[in-house]
């Protein structure tokens, strides 16, 4: 029952595109984002648990196999007469037996359905919460308008080389996200390192480097943890909201090893104001932060050998630090 | 070994359900061959009962043989698994699978009940079977982590055929899912997608055919497309005849299958026969039963799935290489194939002690 390889391939390369595609859709303000927020809140909530890979998940079902109680009797028995005997008293008590371990197993389901329940609304909080904590900032399709005026621009030849500078010691996977400066990525592909890019931005013809075309919440997620030794987060320190950007900040520091080195290349505020103007300063409040912040965040997460270099246009900085 | 007589045991037999056509085209082939086959149940069915009998009359209307065999469709708990363990004659499961207790606790805790009492009855009628025909090999894997017994992985015939009238399709863009209105089947996902399709092909439809006897979670999907004012684009037919069915098939522009859990999934391959390309979300034996002749999906968030109808629905060269190798892949599962395997698993009955 196997069919042609060809349509096998055919197939999965289109579903790939739909992926990209949705993906876009999903993040570019395509579709009405109040639409899709209620949709998405409908969807997890019925997602089953077991998908959605929670311990609690288990742990329930294991609770409710146990509470079923058979109401068939063994009846094995050395003698073919006590088998006998035994088989006709289940028979005659096979209604009461029955009676009694449904009730049992009811009240095993009723106990663990408040678990379950209680573990839904637990996740539904935690959803809520992170949308109540976006919501603080201006809507999607708003916020994509003021930040029409940032380009992806080049970094400073000075703050190129302090950041070869940096990763020059370390051996491993350094991952560049999500402005991704493709002559910077060219310099970090040395004997022993693995430095790759993630954006949303489509990169065409740069079959050297390795690049991968998804946003990089999404990428962060499915990493494993401890698996980078260099991280340079840029692109996103001007464009997300500050709750973003914390998150974004924490997920990422949860994939680097130990002794990992780290950069945060930031527009300077003041140089970021003169690009998209009072309004986009106004509205869009709260980025990008200053070195001072990022210090005093990678300070927070105990990193150590914190520098801060200026670019010589005073228009964007580096934070570099080590992961303890 | 000649069989000269195969009986089969259903819970109950209800005609149009996958398991009730299945009971019946199996009893209609044994009779082909001379081979005496009469259907027992659990709990008769006003609608079939003039072609079944209640298990406890298998005494007066048959004689214990050694040639004669059983054959019990595992489907759900039922009074007639305990009188099978305790007859003599051997024993063959066809085993359809169940659906996982946790996807309708939520809906219908009795039912949830009902599903692991169904788990532990399997388990010794796992020990008295001397073989076990499978839809699926996933549904042969779940029956293999029970203890050992001897599976063959038979799937469904696929029995629709095109109306004799001319069917035109919709005009306006259909979506269609078949299948009965529960949990498992994630229509609510269906629903989801359709609202967001809708913002791209104002005229987009969706028909789910199917029974609509599970209240409770029907209640809630009719909530849910009043709550997304789909009203006018979302119908839920109930169930149909056969020849209403094919012509469902036949005036939808896509098949869409978003279960979370289905043993085969005869509703794919009938989309496939009647040339509907088909998208369905990669769970439980759908990839099985699809292979490589539609859309296999492994997020069915609602921006993926509208996503995917869109491009199959305005992508013609796309929809038409679907409907090519679903046509093919359909024909694999014609009756006189199935056929010939199912009389292959229980004449090989005799290759197992019993």
């Amino acid at each position: 029952m196997t069919e042609p390889q060809s349509d096998a391939d055919f197939f999965a390369s289109v579903v790939a595109e739909i992926e990209n595609e949705a993906q876009i859709r999903a993040t570019s303000g395509e579709y009405p984002r109040a639409l899709l927020r209620t949709l998405d809140e409908e969807f997890r909530r019925w997602l089953p648990d077991s998908a959605s890979q929670q311990g609690i998940e288990e742990s329930i079902r294991g609770i409710e196999l146990a509470s079923y109680v058979d109401p068939v009797v063994p009846i094995d028995s050395r003698s073919r007469l006590g088998r006998k005997v035994k088989y006709s008293i289940r028979r005659l008590t096979y209604f009461y037996h029955r009676h009694i371990t449904q009730q049992i197993t009811v009240l095993g389901i009723h106990i663990t359905r408040p678990l379950r329940l209680l573990d839904a609304s637990l996740k539904q909080l935690s959803r809520r919460l992170t949308a109540l904590e976006d919501s603080l900032d201006v809507n999607t399709i708003e916020r994509e308008e003021l930040l029409a005026g940032l380009s992806g621009g080049k970094l400073t030849e000075d703050l190129s080389a302090e950041i070869v500078t940096a990763m020059s010691s370390v051996a491993g996977r350094i991952l560049m996200t999500d402005s991704v400066d493709l002559d910077l990525l060219r310099s970090l592909q040395n004997p022993g390192q693995s430095a790759y890019g993630v954006g949303p931005a489509v990169i065409p013809g740069n079959d050297d480097l390795e690049l991968r075309y998804e946003s990089a919440t999404d990428h962060l997620n499915v990493l494993p943890g401890q698996s980078l030794a260099g991280l340079i987060l840029t692109g996103m320190t001007d464009r997300l909201s500050l709750n973003e950007q914390l998150r974004t900040l924490r997920k990422a520091l949860n994939k680097c090893a130990p002794g990992a080195r780290i950069v945060i290349i930031i527009t300077l505020p003041k140089y970021w104001e003169q690009l998209l103007g009072p309004v986009g300063a106004d509205l869009l409040d709260g980025r990008p932060l200053h070195p001072e912040t990022w210090v005093h965040l990678l300070k927070r997460e105990h990193a150590e050998n914190i520098e801060v270099y200026k670019a010589s246009d005073q228009s964007s900085a580096l934070v570099t630090a080590i992961l303890k | 070994m000649i069989w000269d007589s195969v009986h089969q045991f259903v819970p109950t037999l209800i005609q149009g359900d996958a398991i009730g056509d299945y009971t019946l085209w199996v009893r209609e082939k044994l009779l082909e061959k001379n081979i005496q086959s009469e259907i027992f149940v659990g709990v008769e069915n006003n609608e079939t009962q003039n072609i079944t009998h209640s298990f406890g009359e298998m005494e007066g209307l048959t004689h214990p043989s050694k040639n004669t065999l059983l054959l019990y469709h595992v489907a759900q708990a039922s009074t007639c698994a305990q009188f099978i363990l305790d007859r003599t004659e051997p024993l063959a499961l066809i085993f359809h699978n169940f659906t996982p207790p946790e996807q309708l606790i939520n809906w219908d805790g009795a039912l949830a009940d009902d599903l692991m009492r169904a788990e532990r009855e399997l388990k010794q009628l796992a020990e008295r079977a001397q073989i076990a025909i499978c839809d699926s090999s996933y549904n042969a894997s779940a029956l293999n982590k029970l203890g050992l017994i001897n599976t063959s992985v038979v799937p469904l015939p696929i029995r629709i055929n095109k109306p004799v009238s001319v069917v035109k399709p919709s005009n306006d863009p259909t979506i269609l899912f078949v299948g009965r209105i529960a949990p498992n089947k994630a229509f609510q996902d269906i629903i989801a997608a359709a609202a967001l399709l809708r913002t791209k092909i104002p005229n987009v439809k969706v028909r789910f055919v199917g029974d609509t006897s599970f209240t409770s979670y029907y209640s809630y999907l009719t909530k849910l497309v009043t709550q997304l004012a789909l009203e006018d684009a979302v119908t839920f037919t109930g169930r149909v005849t056969e020849t209403q069915l094919a012509k469902e098939y036949l005036s939808a522009q896509v098949f869409c299958c978003l279960s979370d859990h289905e043993g085969f999934g005869v509703p794919i391959l009938e989309a496939m026969k009647l040339g509907l390309p088909v998208i369905a979300y990669n769970a439980a034996a759908v990839p099985e039963t699809l292979g490589s002749a539609g859309l296999l999906i492994d997020n069915k968030s609602p921006t993926m799935v509208a996503t995917a109808i869109e491009r199959v629905m305005t992508d013609q060269n796309l929809s038409k290489a679907m409907i090519a190798a679903g046509e093919q892949r359909a024909a694999i599962f014609s009756e006189n194939h199935i056929a010939s395997k199912i009389f292959s698993a229980i004449n090989s009955m005799s290759d197992y002690e019993n």
